[in-house]
Order: C-alpha cells, then structure tokens, then sequence
C-alpha cells in the first residue's frame, strides 16, 4: 500500500502526473521539466497534512488563499501558477486535500484513521544549500520566509549536535565540526594538523557536509528528545482536549477529583482515565502528535560538486540511514546523475541476491549494507509534462521506470549517452591516425 | 552440459586466449595458427585472461580446431565464435563461457560490437538449441574481449547499460562481459571479473 498519493494537474511543466509515494521516491528527467516542483508540492503538502492534524483548522488554508499562496512564496515557485486548470491532491491514511486554482478552493476531508497520526520532521535541502558554506556570515543575511531560509534555520540547530563531536565525511578524509565558540563551521582533513573553515573547503564538501550533517541529524538526533513537544499553545491545548475526548468521551475533571495514581496532569491541566492502559493510550497517541515520530527528507540534486565514486556512496548512506534507523523515515530526491542512479541499481540488485551470492563475496560489495525491500523503493521518470513508465505494463513497479522485481531499466541517462557514443563512433571512422 | 559431445580438452591453471588471424596478416609465419587457448601468456600477443586460483578444471573448446561442429545438415558451415570453457566437475550446472576476440583498431571497435554480439548469439543459438550441448540451466557467460585495448574510450562502460545487460540475460539466459579482457574462475557455477 501506497504511503501517499499525489496528483499535480497544470502546475508549470507539469501537466499531470499520478504517484504513489513509499519510501524512497527518486525522480528523474531533463532539465526543467519539473522534477523539483513535485517535490516542493510534496513537501508543502506534508507540511499542511502536518498542521490539521494537529489544529484540524481548514478555514485557516482556505483565508486568503493560503494554502496555494503559501506554497509559492515558500518555495519561490512565482511564475509557475498560471495555468487556470491547475489542481493538486494529496491523499494519506489520515486526510485528503484537494486544491482547484481555478476556483482558489481548498478542502481537506479527515479519513477515521487519525489516532495512528505519526508527526513527521520534514526538512527541504535544496540545491542551494552551500550557501551556509560559501558565505561565512550567512545567519546575518535578511532572506525571506523560503525553504532555503528554513533550512538555514534547521542547520543553526543541527549542527550544535557536533559540537562536541566530529562527523566522519563518508571515505573523503575529513571530518566536520562546530567551533561553538566562534559560531563557525569547520572541517578537519587527515593528515593535515590544520582545521579549516568549511567556507575554505573544496566545493564537493560544502555540497556534502550539509546532506551528511542533517540526514544524520534527521534519522537519529532528531528523535532523541522526548521531552519537548514540537506543537506549543493553543493548538496544544485543543489538541489535548480533543484527543482526550476521542480516547475516553469524558470531560476533563478538576483537581478535587484527581485522586487515581493513573490520572494525569498535563499541560498545567487535570486527566482522569479508567484504567493505566487508557492512560497509556492516551499519551502515546499525544507524543504521536506532539513529538517527532520520524522524518521526512527532501533532497535536491545530491550529486552536486561530486566525484562519481562519492555520489555513489552517497547513495548508499543515503539508503543506510533510512532504511536502517528504528524510525520509518522517507526519502524524496532529484537527480541529474547517472552515477546516482546506477548506484541505487546497484543497491536494489544486492538485495534480490543477497541470499544466493557467498557471504565473502557479498561483503566487498560497496553496496552490501543497505539493507530493504526492493518495493520500498520508487524511480519516476518525467518528460514532456508526465511520467514516463517502463515499457513492459505487466511487469512495472508502482507505474515507475523499474520491472516487477524493483529494478531500474530502460532510462533517460541511458538514451542520452546512448546517443552521445553513436555520434562518437560515427565520427571515429573519420579520425586520421 | 552434455561435454561428451564436445572435443575439450583439460586446463586446471590459469587459461591465456589469443587469436592470431589479424597478427598473421604482418607475419605470414602465423598464418596457420588462429585461436589458441593457452596455460601461458603469449610473448607477442594481448590475450584475454580467465584467472584460476583455486585450479578448478577447466574444460576448453577450441571451435576453430574442430569446424565439423559447426556443420549444419545441408554442409554449410555455421559461423561461430572462437570458443567454449566450462566447468568440467560442475555438481549439475556448472557455468558455461562462450568467448569472441576483437583484435582491430580503436577507431573500428564500435562498428565491430554488433558483429561481436551477432556471432555471439548464433553460437549460443546453435550450441544450445541445435546441438543440444548446453542445457537451461546451465549458466550462460558471454565475454567480448578486446585484448589490444585495456584502455577505455570514454565512458565505453556504458555501451551496455544496466538495461541492456538485464534484457540480455532475461531474453538468452545470459550474463554479458564486454570490454572484459580478465575474467576469474569463481567456483564451478560461477564466474566473475576480478576487481583492480
């Protein structure tokens, strides 16, 4: 079964494309044909499903358009929004949003399935982000409410877990740390006793160090916390409340009744329940809410500044740190790489073998650690305003470009180079020796 | 494998292949020599290079030395690739390798893929489902050798896309090495390219 479902109909190159979400969603494609787009909506989507299963306050994304208007502004989509048949839907176990441009209408229809709500962390790391690397002083730059100044945001915070600690940069030599003192960001090579700023390391750092730092972050630190909510005030209160009346249908008592060693104070406020396994209930549901449960991970273009040895191993750390964290966590990514897209090949060919190749053999695989079920993973290909399929309809994955068994096959890299070595060998018949 | 119908002959070392037809044409002295399969490697020669390690026994098929097995009915001759190595004690089905040798100019090594490959699968085509000498199960490998050029044109590794080699292999039962002028004799069912 599908994680979620999104439809985008007439959103700038886009003009309709059907997905089925799971846990790795991969997208690929010529320049500008919105591959980014899909993600930005994703994201925007997931972030609204985020705040009215909370609130539950669709009058709120419905004033002033702000369910469409906020998705441009925050991720500076102007100019891709002017196609009147523009609509999206977005469709998980716990709601259906729906969103017609040409009438600026926004519903939301709650599914019955909101006590198992998981609260997600979602973060965009879009293309840009070596901007926090090539500008040392970026946090005194004034940006505007965009998912770059978001993420700028969510990088001041993550890195303070390496503080004290030094993040290994996957097999490059060099490590990265924060000089809390000087609020700087700083890389450590072996073999050099010199630590420099990250603004002075190679460009491929300055593109890695922010994946590596907040995946890191985002499948594991993130979830160390369990004592501060995410949802704060009023939308705390009423969520309290209506979880509250959900789970047992009774109101909340006053303190002169708070007597059972199961009732529960919380939020300055008095619960009474019938039993310790209501009680239970009722806080798992809350931390579901409140707390984050896991992450949902938005990431632009990996490949950027990278040597192809690396953007496969990218891949792979990628894949790890997804599939191997306690947390059911999701991965979208854009890519323009060849190297990235064979490596996740790579990867999903280990795991149909896994079991018929000697054991030795196997472990000197690059790929030997990602370990996951080759369903959980989806590679669309988009082209001239849709999704391209692989060929062969009985035997396609999720209406991607991968056969039955997960693997990826005939593909736009594919075509392309194919295209640039027949021009090669055409003109080698030429080529005085 | 039914290997009582072919004419091979016993290797338990390393197996050097080369083909001297294109070397013959500067030295008339070889004219007479064609395909060798070898426990050495050649002097004056590039040659592909099947790696035995744990000496495994290597049966090896020399098809220009035994031409009748390419007869068809009517007396024609059926053009085939340069030769055959399996694993002679494979339990049940052990791997089967069908060999093709290039040795021509850089600048003709695209033109002559496609003539590579066709021969490839006309072997395969009258080994397996004519003479009956490989069976299903066995485990088809294909190498396209081209010993003379160790160095890669650029991004020649893409010639054969993963696509490519998966369609290959789910439409002839085979596995693809092109360009792979090493191989390593795994175990009896398997064989693999050696890393660097």
């Amino acid at each position: 079964m599908a994680l979620k479902h999104l439809e985008i109909y007439n959103f700038g190159p886009i003009r309709e494309v059907k997905l089925d979400f799971t846990r790795v969603n991969v997208f690929i494609g010529p320049q500008s044909v919105g591959k980014s787009c899909i993600l930005k909506i994703a994201c925007h989507c997931a972030w609204v499903e985020k705040r009215l299963m909370v609130s539950r306050d669709v009058t709120f994304f419905k004033t002033g358009n702000y369910f469409f208007e906020q998705l441009i502004a925050f991720h500076k989509l102007q100019g891709y929004d002017t196609n009147p048949n523009l609509r999206i839907v977005y469709k998980t176990s716990f709601l259906t949003l729906e969103y017609i441009h040409s009438q600026k209408s926004f519903t939301c229809k709650f599914t019955s399935q909101g006590r198992f709500y998981k609260r997600a962390k979602l973060s965009y790391i879009p293309a840009e982000r070596n901007v926090i690397a090539t500008i040392p002083n970026w946090m005194e730059l004034s940006y505007e409410d965009t998912n770059t100044r978001s993420f700028m945001a969510d990088w001041a915070e993550s890195r303070k877990k390496f503080a004290r600690k030094q993040l290994k940069i996957l097999s490059l030599g060099a490590e990265y740390y924060y000089d809390e003192i000087n609020d700087r960001d700083m890389v450590k090579l072996d073999g050099i006793d010199k630590k420099l700023p990250m603004s002075n390391a190679s460009s491929g750092l300055q593109s890695l160090i922010p994946i590596m730092l907040y995946v890191h972050y985002l499948t594991q630190s993130v979830f160390k916390d369990k004592t501060v909510s995410v949802t704060r005030g009023r939308d705390n209160e009423k969520l309290m409340h209506r979880l509250y009346k959900e789970l047992t249908d009774k109101i909340k008592l006053d303190k002169s009744n708070f007597e059972k060693s199961y009732d529960l104070k919380l939020n300055s406020e008095f619960l009474s329940f019938s039993s310790e396994e209501e009680r239970d209930n009722f806080l798992q549901r809350y931390n579901n809410y409140t707390l984050y449960q896991h992450s949902e991970i938005y990431l632009e273009e990996p490949e950027e500044n990278l040597f192809p040895q690396t953007q496969a191993e990218v891949v792979y750390h990628l894949l790890k740190a997804v599939f191997s964290s306690s947390t059911e966590n999701i991965l979208f990514m854009t890519t323009h790489s060849p190297y990235i897209l064979y490596a996740l090949n790579n990867a999903i060919l280990s795991n149909i073998v896994r079991k018929n190749m000697p054991a030795e053999d196997f472990s000197n695989l690059k790929c030997a650690s990602t370990v996951f079920k080759t369903k959980d993973i989806s590679v669309w290909q988009i082209q001239d305003g849709g999704v391209e399929y692989y060929a062969n309809a009985k035997e396609r994955h999720n209406n991607t470009i991968q056969d039955k068994s997960g693997l990826i096959r005939q593909n736009y890299f594919d075509n392309v180079m194919k295209e640039v070595m027949t021009d090669f060998n055409n003109m080698l018949s030429y080529r005085d020796l | 494998m039914n290997k009582r119908l072919l004419p091979y002959k016993n290797f338990n070392a390393d197996i050097f292949v080369g083909d001297y037809t294109e070397y013959a044409k500067l030295h008339p002295e070889y004219v007479n020599v064609g395909v060798i399969f070898n426990d050495k490697p050649f002097h004056n020669l590039r040659a592909l290079h099947i790696i035995n390690r744990n000496k495994l026994t290597v049966g090896v098929v020399n098809f220009e030395k035994c031409q009748s097995l390419f007869k068809s009915e009517n007396g024609e001759l059926v053009k085939q690739c340069e030769g055959l190595c399996f694993a002679v004690n494979a339990k049940k089905h052990g791997w089967v390798l069908l060999i093709e040798m290039k040795y021509c100019k850089g600048k003709n090594i695209g033109k002559n893929v496609d003539a590579a490959i066709s021969q490839l699968e006309k072997s395969l085509e009258y080994i397996r489902n004519t003479k009956k000498i490989i069976e299903s199960k066995d485990r088809v490998y294909w190498v396209v050798a081209i010993p003379e050029h160790d160095e890669l044109e650029p991004f020649s590794s893409f010639v054969f896309s993963q696509n490519d080699l998966l369609d290959l292999q789910e439409r002839l039962n085979v596995v693809m090495f092109f360009r792979q002028n090493k191989l390593e004799v795994r175990t009896n069912s398997h064989l693999g390219i050696p890393k660097a």
